[in-house]
């Protein structure tokens, strides 16, 4: 089994996700007959923004990862887009958000200009991962905790942001410790 | 030890101030930590209950009181604090009044941003998370052997007027009544307000609710002996606007209705 719970989603698709979803998806898991469960967290700046693409929430949630897409590096752009699988294999949402993607991405460029901060991400990431471990070792599921991964062409600063380098930031938190139990894998396997 | 975590509801408002979190350990002849800050929302909430429950090991009570579960929660750019009073996130919520001013009647500087929050405004997204965020802290308690108790001191769902029913509620409430995480929240930890899908989308009024008390429907109907009314604690803001927040006797009240839940 495996966290996020993205069984529909493609290859290339699945690592667009946010450790909030990891928390939903738990939520959901009968965890009395799991035997072993791959965790995959994301990075704590990724962020997801709803739509009203779609009236139920899940059909037409759009992640956000703070780094530009290779071929927007010239327009520096900080922020990618990504639709959810639902709008992928919805030919009317896809269409739906292929019309208005620029609408959303223009409003929600100025929210992220003006709210995004590392510290605000560390604070609510490390909680909720923390939340995930201890109830997943609590009903004595096996697990495996995996760091997340990173595109290739981003300078690998740290490991927990796409974009900066705030390790000092996390190891000021509490929380950090955490991180620790969670294993760096090399980049290559680390790296998309 | 006490840990309790909310809004405005549960901190302590001014410097004379003695809100529930105060009375209840002192009546539980406990220690307080109140991780409490106005006008917050449930990540809030969650992520400062984690935060507490796994730092300190002193902690064997801890009462949430659940803020309106519409609200967002956004960093700002100034600031670097982990503590629990940070001030660095800011709170968005949909049903402000005027989204044109803020509460000092003056511009609000975040207007940009709430027209585009109520602009994708989805209520699936607020009664998922909140609900996940309720599951996780009733499971978290029992693996740190926390006696928790869950309850609402605002308005659940506050969209539209209370105890109305509109085409909007309707559909929300076939959502939630077949809503899988729904079924898996052990309900023994929801104390003081009803957890029926009616009353969580404010569609009917409960009178036995522990959060009607500090509504305008309930102030007209009983009177207002349990809310601050018009003050001036807090600056000029509450002497032109009625403050629906608890009294000294309202926090009496919560008190005595939180006391008989451990």
């Amino acid at each position: 089994m495996m966290l996020p719970n993205v069984s529909l989603a493609g290859p290339k698709g699945w690592y667009n996700f946010s450790n909030s979803k990891i928390l939903r998806d738990l939520h959901t898991l009968d965890l009395s007959i799991c035997k072993h469960i791959d965790v995959y967290f994301t990075t704590f700046d990724t962020f997801e923004l709803m739509t009203n693409l779609d009236p139920d929430f899940e059909k037409g949630i759009i992640t956000v990862k703070h780094y530009p897409r290779i071929h927007d590096v010239k327009d520096g752009s900080e922020w990618s887009f990504f639709y959810d699988e639902h709008i992928k294999t919805n030919t009317k949402l896809h269409l739906k958000y292929e019309e208005t993607g620029s609408s959303y991405r223009k409003k929600y460029f100025s929210i992220l200009d003006k709210y995004y901060n590392p510290h605000f991400v560390i604070n609510r990431d490390l909680a909720i991962i923390k939340s995930i471990i201890d109830i997943l070792r609590y009903n004595n599921v096996s697990c495996k905790f995996n760091r997340p991964w990173k595109k290739v062409y981003i300078p690998d600063l740290c490991d927990w942001f796409d974009t900066g380098d705030h390790n000092d930031l996390i190891l000021q938190h509490p929380l950090s410790y955490i991180l620790k139990e969670i294993p760096r894998t090399t980049n290559a396997s680390n790296s998309r | 030890m006490l840990l309790t975590v909310g809004d405005s509801f549960t901190v302590k408002r001014f410097p004379d101030d003695i809100p529930w979190p105060e009375m209840l350990s002192k009546e539980m002849n406990l220690n307080l930590v109140n991780r409490s800050h106005e006008g917050m929302s449930n990540q809030y909430i969650f992520r400062n209950f984690v935060q507490e429950i796994v730092t300190n090991p002193n902690i064997t009570h801890c009462v949430i009181g659940l803020s309106n579960w519409n609200r967002l929660e956004v960093g700002v750019n100034e600031g670097v604090q982990y503590d629990h009073v940070s001030t660095n996130t800011k709170t968005l919520i949909s049903h402000s009044p005027d989204p044109e001013l803020d509460a000092s009647k003056k511009i609000n500087p975040d207007l940009e941003a709430e027209k585009i929050y109520k602009l994708y405004f989805n209520y699936k997204y607020y009664l998922d998370t909140t609900l996940t965020f309720i599951k996780i802290m009733i499971d978290l308690s029992k693996l740190y052997n926390i006696n928790l108790v869950i309850t609402q001191l605002v308005k659940p769902f506050p969209f539209g007027a209370l105890g109305k029913r509109t085409a909007e509620k309707e559909e929300a409430l076939s959502y939630l009544q077949g809503h899988q995480f729904l079924k898996t929240i052990d309900t023994n930890y929801i104390k003081c307000f009803d957890f029926n899908c009616e009353n969580l989308l404010c569609i009917i009024i409960n009178d036995n609710d522990l959060w009607y008390k500090w509504t305008g429907h309930y102030v007209k109907k009983h009177g207002d002996k349990q809310c601050m009314g018009y003050h001036d604690q807090m600056g000029e803001r509450f002497k032109s606007e009625f403050d629906l927040h608890p009294s000294y006797y309202g926090h009496e009240i919560i008190t005595k209705s939180l006391l008989g839940c451990f």
